[in-house]
């Protein structure tokens, strides 16, 4: 039997691996689902926005699959709770809330990964993959679906039933991932407030790339406020979900 | 040691509901207990507090000598429990579901494997083992649950109405289990609504009634209150002179020695209503208790 870290670690690629690759696997229709927004997206910016506008949806494609992806936690964790009650059955046992939260999250990201690589194909396609490019791309990846899907599961300890919870996913997966300066660049915003783009994590995340991808010229203050509150959401996120999980209710 | 001590628990939610009112029984080692109560006596919120998911108002309860308040961590290493209305995921197969639920709790992939298929064989659940889950009958889904916690060989294992929704063969299956591994030595508190699968498995039963206990005893213990081994069961509401029945409802209910019941059925036949004769059973000690009937389909 193990016990410890390792007993927890196990638990996360466990709950990963249950809730991301096998449900993948047995529902791939979703796969389509989530990459017909981005998708038509593309089409549409390409068309109308030329070269620079492939740029900037293929950048908000990538965002908005992790985006979607990772707020989605916010049903999942919901239907765990409150209708299969799976999450009362793993509260008897030796799993420890943050390994549930991580482990939910993970299995969000591993839901996500056939849309990422497709995003990552084309943006290898479009010859954007540099190795700053990249590596600020993977940041940035990690970061959006680390605060998406925390930030989805704090959300879902707030409620007490499932019918608001499926459309309040798809209506926050749409505001994070359109409404912010993803899909334009956040130049369009009235000079000097560029920064309010940041204020959410997708935003803060398409500024960076914007930037390393040579689309817009930000101000370094800009630039170093989106790379701050990025890292600062997906901290806070990660808390708040850690605080609000109702692992034993009073 | 006993395996589960609760210690007059209470239970007050934020509305001003008491749940619990003083709860106070023990249960040794190796039983296999019932919890018995109408919807909302609080059977589940007894489980919910003991199996760490709920704090108490007021009160202790101890499962192998540790706090639940206190410890749930240690508590949380030896028990397990299916909950009310609890299902597996659709998306996975019954082993995926039950191997899954073993490694989260620390078992190795092949002691896994191993127990999952044991389990399987005990629960006879071998033939839809690689059946997504989505594609089972509900009986069937509770009986996933089921097979995932016996097979986690926890010390203590609660479980909130394990066979509601079962056909009766199916439930018969899992007394036949759930009795297999009592003889394993592991200790079971599970509520239920049925009168019968409390008669069969129980060592204990313990009555609930609108938050408090109103009997704790062995099921011999439980059927000597009502005191007669038959009932006239007459619909309606009747008085019949030297005669005390309990009043329900829409029937009433005479407990008889076997010399009177023909007297009673005639002085109810005269009166022009009917009346049925049936041996006495655990469903009358909840009656004599509480003056209600658990379930009222059960009748």
């Amino acid at each position: 039997m193990r016990r410890g870290v390792s007993r927890q670690l196990v638990a996360i690629a466990t709950l990963a691996w249950i809730n991301g690759a096998v449900a993948l696997r047995r529902a791939p229709l979703w796969i389509i689902a989530y990459l017909t927004m981005p998708l038509t997206l593309l089409f549409f910016s390409h068309v109308y926005g030329g070269e620079v506008g492939l740029r900037f949806a293929l950048i908000g494609g990538v965002l908005m699959v992790a985006v979607s992806n990772g707020i989605a936690l916010l049903g999942d964790a919901a239907f765990y709770r409150i209708y299969v009650k799976y999450q009362d059955m793993l509260v008897a046992s030796p799993i420890r809330p943050t390994s549930y939260i991580i482990g939910l999250s993970l299995s969000m990201l591993v839901f996500s990964m056939p849309g990422l690589a497709l995003f990552v194909v084309l943006l290898g396609l479009q010859g954007m993959l540099t190795p700053l490019f990249s590596a600020a791309l993977f940041a940035c990846l990690v970061m959006v679906w680390a605060s998406s899907s925390f930030m989805g599961f704090a959300i879902s300890t707030a409620f007490r039933q499932l019918k608001h919870v499926w459309p309040l996913a798809t209506i926050l997966a749409i505001l994070l991932s359109v409404l912010p300066p993803i899909y334009y660049p956040a130049t369009v915003l009235p000079q000097g407030f560029e920064w309010i783009g940041a204020l959410v994590p997708s935003g803060a995340a398409a500024m960076l790339l914007h930037q390393v991808a040579g689309l817009v010229e930000l101000s370094q203050a800009t630039i170093a406020v989106s790379a701050v509150l990025l890292v600062a959401y997906t901290v806070a996120f990660m808390i708040l979900s850690a605080t609000k999980v109702r692992w034993r209710e009073k | 040691m006993p395996a589960v001590e609760s210690k007059d628990v209470w239970k007050v939610y934020g509305n001003g509901v008491e749940a619990l009112r003083g709860v106070s029984f023990s249960v040794g080692r190796g039983m296999l207990v019932a919890l018995l109560g109408r919807n909302g006596a609080g059977k589940t919120t007894w489980v919910r507090i003991a199996s760490t998911q709920l704090l108490p108002s007021r009160g202790t309860v101890e499962v192998m000598g540790l706090d639940v308040v206190s410890s749930p961590w240690s508590v949380r290493e030896v028990i397990s429990m299916i909950p009310q209305e609890g299902f597996p995921n659709d998306l996975l197969t019954p082993y995926e579901f039950v191997s899954s639920y073993l490694l989260i709790r620390g078992y190795s992939r092949s002691e896994a494997k191993e127990r999952t298929h044991e389990v399987f064989r005990a629960l006879e659940l071998e033939e839809c083992a690689n059946v997504v889950i989505s594609n089972l009958s509900g009986g069937m889904k509770r009986r996933v649950m089921v097979a995932a916690v016996l097979a986690s060989g926890s010390e203590v294992m609660f479980l909130d109405e394990p066979t509601t929704g079962l056909d009766p063969l199916a439930r018969r299956s899992v007394w036949r289990a759930l009795k297999a591994f009592k003889r394993e030595g592991v200790t079971m508190l599970l509520t239920t609504h049925y009168m019968d699968e409390a008669e069969s498995l129980a060592d204990l039963i313990v009555m609930i009634h609108r938050g408090r206990i109103v009997f704790v005893g062995s099921v011999e213990e439980a059927k000597r209150v009502v005191g007669r081994p038959l009932k006239v069961e007459v619909y309606g509401g009747v008085e019949l002179g030297g005669y005390e029945g309990v009043k329900l409802k829409d029937m009433t209910i005479f407990y008889v020695d076997e010399g009177e019941a023909e007297e009673v059925v005639r002085r109810v036949v005269v009166k022009g209503l009917e009346a049925t004769v049936k041996p006495t059973s655990l469903e009358d000690s909840f009656i004599r208790l509480t003056g209600e009937v658990i379930e009222e389909r059960s009748l």
